[in-house]
């Protein structure tokens, strides 16, 4: 089965830089992609070339198994969403999310139906005679959506689409997103720099970074298993210790890091040096029957974070930064007090140094 | 109750404000009221308001066909400035050139140079060619002391929002005839109308230019200028009120448009 988007190779350089650094990236059809990373890692450049707006300096584009790479934006079967959404300002909103079927030489009956349908569909039919700048961003993001899934794109883009928003209205727009996605089927390019975002809507996750493909899967397993330090720091906190591999116990590796011995998943040989990713939820304040016993720490800093407490402990021994640890919401150890550390069995991850 | 020192602050703000908006307008008072000057002479004292100055400019042919001869050069010069401006401007925004950031600085240039000096430099450049002084010469003066006007209000609205506006319409399936006339054209209209209607009424009262340029067809400054020669004459100032009251109006026009611009731009 060919991939609904496909990128072999694909290279972008403003003269002496490199934007992106040859990409390689099959997306199956129908999923949710988020493009995660920090400004400058080519993310946005990316999803210009997808959306034909900028031409790769090397590599192809496949959609659907169609080489698009030197099409314009109009001959693609690709619609963008814009960061500033891009409405018309000149035109109310039926005229904006009827733009694209006037330009296919669509009118009428048939195009007014189509627009409502379409204005439905994001929940604002009872604004279509609205001029632009009476709506309000969540509005204006909306309307933005419709004009752009009315002419049916195989693949939407989003950039950054919810960056103007509250943090509320963020949340909102990120489930009625999903579940636009699910009803419609296409596929979504989302592309974003907040990773708790990417984690609510991505089927398929894509950490970028200098122009090049950090990591890419499910947000879970990005999440459990990193690829990358990178990836590890970059989605959710994560405590990176120096170790040395010391033994092998079936899938696991026995690590010596400065907190003690802590079983890791990876593969690598005996005497490696390696870095061990540890998540503050995976350190627990207390043992059960699958924890490892680790070094004790002192209370550095509490911080309430409502459903659970991030303490910032000082461990015993050289340990290079003071790591972060989940603690419970009430009753979590008060600054200045002395904690025992254990590892939960089996989560911590491998990485190359 | 405020403090007496903010007291004191407010009320030398409001002296301050009052003096210098009335340095601004005293000239254009005086101009104005001496209009309606019931009497020959167009100073104090004030001896009575009539309407026969009005009367009598509105009779005069050659006030009224240098005024003809102003609307003509004013329409022609700032839509000429208008068109090539947006040119220009589009051009610069949309396209990498050659030494695309000194063309944008070389359009601007002639705004750093007096009206003297570039009106002396066209009539001597149209002397060598052969170009009589017309109507037509002074439009083409104006044009470039408006250009630079024009090129910049237009240049300053196709920043990143109106790219990807241009962007959006691309996408959907826009072409370039229907990304111009449907998109381009009407979302820079506030631009545009703003900066037609500044160029209008900075040709409209121009002097010097105009003066230079010109032979046996005038404008109404220059008109106004050449009945001044002859004495003070209430008539004048009711000349000069008219072309005040019309330059007044199209520049609100323009300040209008910014502003309804820029009220969309920050919501």
């Amino acid at each position: 089965m060919t991939d609904a988007v496909s990128l072999t190779g694909v290279a972008k350089s403003y003269g002496s830089t490199e934007a992106l650094k040859a990409l390689t990236l099959g997306i199956g059809a129908g999923q949710y992609v988020v493009l995660l990373g920090p400004s400058g890692s080519g993310k946005t450049t990316l999803l210009s070339i997808l959306g034909g707006f900028v031409e790769p300096s090397s590599g192809r584009v496949f959609v659907q198994g169609q080489d698009v790479t030197t099409l314009t934006p109009a001959k693609r079967p690709t619609a963008t969403v814009f960061q500033d959404y891009a409405l018309f300002p000149h035109m109310n909103v039926r005229d904006n999310v009827a733009f694209g079927l006037r330009m296919r030489g669509i009118s009428g009956h048939k195009s007014r139906a189509k627009v409502m349908e379409m204005l439905d569909l994001v929940g604002l039919a009872d604004l279509a005679e609205r001029r632009i700048d009476q709506l309000s961003g969540g509005q204006r993001q909306r309307i933005a959506l419709a004009r752009a899934l009315i002419i049916e794109p195989e693949v939407l883009l989003l950039d950054e689409p919810l960056g103007a928003l509250d943090l509320h209205l963020r949340r909102r727009m990120q489930e009625e997103l999903h579940q636009l996605q699910r009803r419609i089927g296409s596929v979504f390019i989302h592309v974003t720099h907040d990773q708790e975002e990417a984690m609510n809507l991505a089927d398929h996750l894509v950490v970028m970074r200098n122009g090049a493909i950090e990591d890419s899967g499910p947000p879970r397993r990005l999440y459990l298993q990193p690829a990358t330090a990178f990836t590890a720091t970059f989605m959710g906190e994560s405590n990176l210790l120096k170790g040395r591999i010391v033994g092998r116990d079936g899938d696991l590796v026995e690590v010596e890091t400065p907190l003690g011995q802590i079983p890791c998943r990876g593969k690598g040989d005996k005497g490696a040096q390696v870095r061990v990713s540890l998540r503050p939820e995976h350190i627990l304040l207390q043992a059960n029957g699958r924890t490892r016993a680790l070094a004790r720490a002192r209370v550095l800093d509490l911080a309430f974070q409502g459903t659970r407490s991030l303490l910032t402990v000082e461990p015993q021994g050289d340990c290079e930064a003071p790591l972060k640890v989940s603690g419970p919401a009430e009753d979590a150890p008060p600054p200045g007090s002395e904690v025992a550390l254990f590892a939960e069995g089996s989560r911590a991850v491998l990485l190359p140094m | 109750m405020a403090p007496s020192s903010d007291r004191g602050l407010l009320i030398s703000g409001a002296v301050y404000g009052s003096l210098a908006y009335l340095f601004l307008f005293s000239p254009v008072l005086v101009l104005l009221l001496f209009s309606f000057q019931d009497g020959q002479l167009p100073i104090p004292p004030l001896k009575g308001l009539t309407l026969k100055w009005y009367t009598q400019v509105l009779a005069d042919a050659d006030i009224m066909t240098a005024l003809v001869h102003s609307l003509l050069v004013a329409l022609a010069s700032a839509s000429l400035a208008c068109l090539m401006g947006f040119l220009a401007a589009y051009g610069l925004a949309r396209y990498r050139l050659p030494g695309g950031g000194s063309l944008g600085w070389l359009i601007l240039a002639p705004a750093t140079l007096s009206y003297l000096i570039i009106g002396m430099g066209l009539m001597v450049t149209f002397g060598t060619i052969g170009l009589p002084r017309s109507l037509i010469s002074v439009v083409i003066g104006h044009v470039v002391i408006n250009l630079p006007i024009a090129f910049t209000l237009i240049y300053s609205q196709l920043g990143a929002h109106q790219l990807n506006i241009e962007r959006a319409a691309r996408d959907l399936g826009a072409g370039e005839l229907s990304l111009l006339i449907l998109i381009v054209v009407p979302s820079l209209l506030p631009a545009l109308v703003a900066a037609f209607a500044l160029c209008f009424s900075l040709s409209w009262d121009e002097f010097i230019i105009a003066f230079l340029l010109s032979q046996f067809e005038v404008t109404l400054p220059v008109e106004i200028w050449s009945n001044l020669r002859s004495g003070l004459n209430p008539a004048i100032n009711a000349a000069g009120t008219l072309v005040f009251g019309l330059s007044l109006g199209l520049f609100l026009l323009a300040l209008t448009f910014v502003l309804a611009r820029r009220g969309v731009r920050n919501d």
